[in-house]
């Protein structure tokens, strides 16, 4: 809760639990300014993890995080206002993700020769280290599996424990395991393809 | 090359994700094989990799991009479905001072 507080920009509202559980009272009520306190909180969060699910495309993932925020204002009333909402909208971002990524019939799983090709571009045209390493490790997120994605964004980029992945993308923590294993390995595999065509 | 088997273990031993049980499997054989130790170092370096999208900067205006565009779309639509409480009281209130003007009207008892 405090990670999230810090988090939020300096012009919204510092909601801590009881803040929010009276923030979501009011927006139920229809409270413009509480809802957009609660969108302040959680903006964030939403906004980089849709970025993450949608291979770094940033007006993709403003698109995500308003019909994620959009859907929140339609389901105010059956929110719990004593429950933690961020497993929700976790659940709804990878939603919004996944349909969007199929509405706009791109390919959730870019091949692997197509991704090196990006990379290899990439690195001609960028001399920053730190941004090739981000531009290689989206196109590696880029050829996993949407369900491989989901769990490996959740869990290692969000740092959400692997039983609650599970919950947000309503399957077994066996299951879940199973899809970071082999995401690790995917991304493990296709650095090493990539260093391999630098040298 | 690391062996197959060992791969997806390695996988969620460099990040503690077992499941109870499952720790113990790893580490004897990371002992014994070398080429297990390079491809666990080599995914903790790609780990450390993933993570640096941690560190990923948005800028602030995107947020606020978003944050205007779903207050703008908000405001358009009609407030959420839900009745204050005082609304529905009033509701009741008025329906019981119409039952009780209905039933005090001039001549009411006479028709009963």
């Amino acid at each position: 809760m405090q990670e999230l507080a810090l988090l939020m920009g300096a012009d919204c509202v510092d909601a801590r639990e009881p803040e929010f559980a009276r923030l979501v009272k009011q927006a139920k009520a229809g409270d413009t300014a509480a809802f957009e306190a609660i969108l302040c909180k959680f903006e964030r969060k939403v906004l980089l993890s849709a970025l993450r699910l949608l291979n770094g495309n940033l007006e993709d993932a403003k698109d995500a995080a308003q019909q994620v925020f959009m859907r929140l204002h339609r389901s105010l009333h059956q929110l719990d206002e004593n429950r933690h909402s961020g497993s929700w909208l976790y659940r709804i971002t990878v939603n919004v993700c996944r349909d969007m990524l199929r509405k706009r019939a791109r390919r959730p799983v870019v091949s692997l020769e197509e991704a090196e090709e990006r990379t290899a571009a990439g690195w001609a045209e960028d001399a920053m280290r730190r941004k090739e390493q981000m531009r290689l490790i989206y196109a590696a997120l880029a050829t996993l599996s949407e369900r491989e994605r989901a769990a490996i964004v959740l869990r290692d980029l969000e740092g959400i424990s692997t039983s609650e992945v599970a919950r947000i993308l309503r399957s077994s923590e066996v299951t879940v395991r199973s899809q970071i294993s082999n995401a690790r390995v995917k991304i493990r595999k296709f650095v090493d393809r990539q260093q391999k065509r630098r040298l | 090359m690391s062996c197959p088997k060992f791969q997806p273990l390695i996988a969620l031993y460099v990040e503690s994700d077992f499941a109870p049980g499952q720790e113990d499997m790893v580490e004897p054989h990371l002992a014994v094989c070398e080429s297990c130790r390079e491809f666990d170092l080599k995914m903790r370096e790609s780990q450390d990799a993933l993570k640096t999208l941690r560190n990923e900067f948005v800028e602030g205006s995107v947020f606020q991009d978003v944050r205007t565009e779903v207050l703008r779309a908000v405001s358009r639509r009609c407030p959420p479905r839900t009745w204050p409480r005082y609304v529905m009281a009033a509701g009741v209130a008025l329906i019981l001072l119409a039952g009780w003007v209905w039933s005090t009207r001039p001549g009411a008892r006479l028709q009963v």
